[in-house]
């Protein structure tokens, strides 16, 4: 990959890739980290690494460093402990109009990150079985169970489907 | 396919987006009907489906631009490629510095030639030649120029500036051309001594040649009184403004003293072709000699001394000057020797 093609990849995916972020961690903040180390290891690796494949590597690496930062440190209690918080904000703001998109927090990150990458981005089953190295028939079960557990949400909130 | 309660949910998605082909999609209807409960879960699925806000933007975005850098030069790196060059300059100017300073001393660095201690001879010209030239020698040539004239300047002992001159100059003389190292190294001095007399006496050198003695002038001893066609003097002469003092040679009444200016002037070859003569001017006193000759009761003259003082031209040689000077001083000259010989002459 060449700078030009990076430079490229920036305008393509950066917006994107940062909703996606903004998805998995329900913070804008966390989100712009996310973005920035993950394209930053595209400019290290793009040596390696075509342009084609640089969506889907970089929604990979975000999500990974989105566990990696958010699961196995001590960030990860401030992490649930907001989620919390922001769970129950939601509960209390029943009439806010992107319920969907709040009740994601009742989800797994493994969920959340299926639903972001199918639902924001359209990716097919193949290409998430890439991008989360998942089987095939474990991404759709995934997806079946954050899809059911999010109607389950809506409906306790009262959410009219 | 067959559809059951553990694998249903792989089949639900493909089910909701149309993905099952028609024979499966049938199945799997079969399958709803047998099971009310998982067919309400599926019901509304296809409408759980997240809407992604496309009015959020990446706030940062130029943050991620990259240019490419063909060469990047860490800062360390830097700051010992300026140290590196600063000490090249150092080390080039401290060379070049070396270098001039050692061409211009010793031209034969260059060629790497050995160096050897300079040795008296080798550097006695060089010292010569730079001794500066006593001013009082463009005195002494105006005042021999003067000299040839009749008038009598006003003189004392000691107020005629070229006498003054002269025995600054001749106090000099024996200091710095027969140098003590010279002598004691027992390096011929003779090319200094020359050098010297050409150099730094160019009035020496002007009177180097033969003095005219005046036709008809009575002569003093040593001269042949018709040496007109050889009018040379060798020898010190006193030659007198005064015309009735005639230019006579100075006859050392001190025999020590001539002795020694016969030894040097027969032991030193290289002496005698120096024949280079050294003038000084003295002030004098006009003898004059009143003898009735006609008067046979006084066969001695009488001897008046004149009142006023006669200033004389003195040629003495170098070789004399610079070797005897120190016995002889320039006030004993005019004190004894000088009114010794007078005595002398006006006895003979």
């Amino acid at each position: 990959m060449t700078p030009t093609e990076y430079n490229e990849c920036v305008d393509d995916h950066a917006d994107q890739l940062f909703r996606y972020c903004t998805g998995l961690t329900r913070n804008r903040t966390d989100a712009d980290d996310l973005v920035q180390t993950a394209f930053a290891k595209l400019w290290e690796n793009r040596k390696d690494l075509e342009k084609k494949v640089a969506k889907s590597w970089l929604y990979r690496t975000a999500y990974r460093s989105m566990v990696d930062e958010y699961r196995k440190t001590k960030r990860n209690q401030e992490y649930r402990n907001r989620q919390e918080e922001q769970a129950t904000e939601f509960q209390s703001s029943i009439e806010d109009k992107d319920l969907i998109r709040k009740a994601l927090d009742v989800l797994t990150d493994e969920q959340k990150n299926l639903i972001l990458l199918r639902d924001y981005e359209g990716y097919s089953y193949k290409e998430l079985c890439d991008i989360t190295e998942m089987s095939m028939s474990n991404v759709k079960t995934t997806l079946f169970r954050s899809r059911k557990k999010l109607k389950e949400k809506l409906l306790e909130l009262d959410f009219k489907i | 396919m067959k559809f059951n309660i553990n694998n249903y949910e792989e089949a639900a998605l493909d089910f909701l987006d149309g993905n099952l082909d028609p024979n499966d999609e049938r199945l799997f209807e079969d399958f709803l009907d047998q099971h009310p409960e998982i067919k309400m879960e599926v019901e509304g699925l296809e409408h759980i489906i997240l809407v992604p806000d496309l009015t959020m933007q990446y706030p940062t975005k130029s943050e991620l631009y990259r240019k490419e850098t063909p060469l990047m030069v860490p800062f360390w790196n830097f700051r010992r490629l300026a140290a590196a060059a600063a000490v090249l300059v150092l080390v080039s100017a401290t060379g070049l510095f070396i270098w001039k300073s050692s061409h211009s001393n010793s031209p034969s660095l260059t060629t790497n030639a050995p160096i050897r201690p300079q040795t008296t001879e080798e550097r006695t010209p060089e010292t010569i030649t730079s001794l500066p030239v006593p001013e009082a020698s463009s005195d002494l040539k105006t005042d021999i120029s003067k000299s040839s004239e009749p008038e009598q300047p006003e003189s004392t002992e000691h107020s005629d500036p070229g006498v003054m001159a002269l025995e600054e100059s001749l106090a000099v003389q024996p200091g710095t051309s027969f140098s003590a190292p010279a002598l004691a190294s027992g390096t011929n001095t003779t090319p200094r001594i020359g050098a010297r007399s050409q150099n730094i006496h160019p009035i020496m050198k002007d009177s180097s040649g033969p003095i005219p003695i005046p036709n008809g002038s009575d002569l003093a001893h040593g001269i042949d009184p018709d040496g007109v066609t050889s009018p040379m003097l060798p020898g010190p002469v006193v030659s007198g403004i005064n015309p009735l003092l005639p230019p006579v040679s100075i006859p050392n009444s001190s025999d020590e003293n001539q002795r020694k200016i016969a030894e040097i002037d027969l032991n030193t070859s290289v002496l005698q072709e120096r024949q280079t003569n050294t003038v000084a001017y003295l002030p004098a006193k006009e003898h004059l000699i009143s003898m009735p000759l006609d008067d046979p009761a006084r066969p001695t003259p009488a001897v008046a001394q004149k009142e006023t003082i006669q200033t004389f031209k003195i040629h003495i040689p170098g070789k004399f000057l610079s070797e005897t000077w120190g016995d002889v001083s320039m006030a004993q000259f005019k004190k004894k020797l000088l009114p010794e010989f007078i005595k002398n002459q006006l006895n003979l």
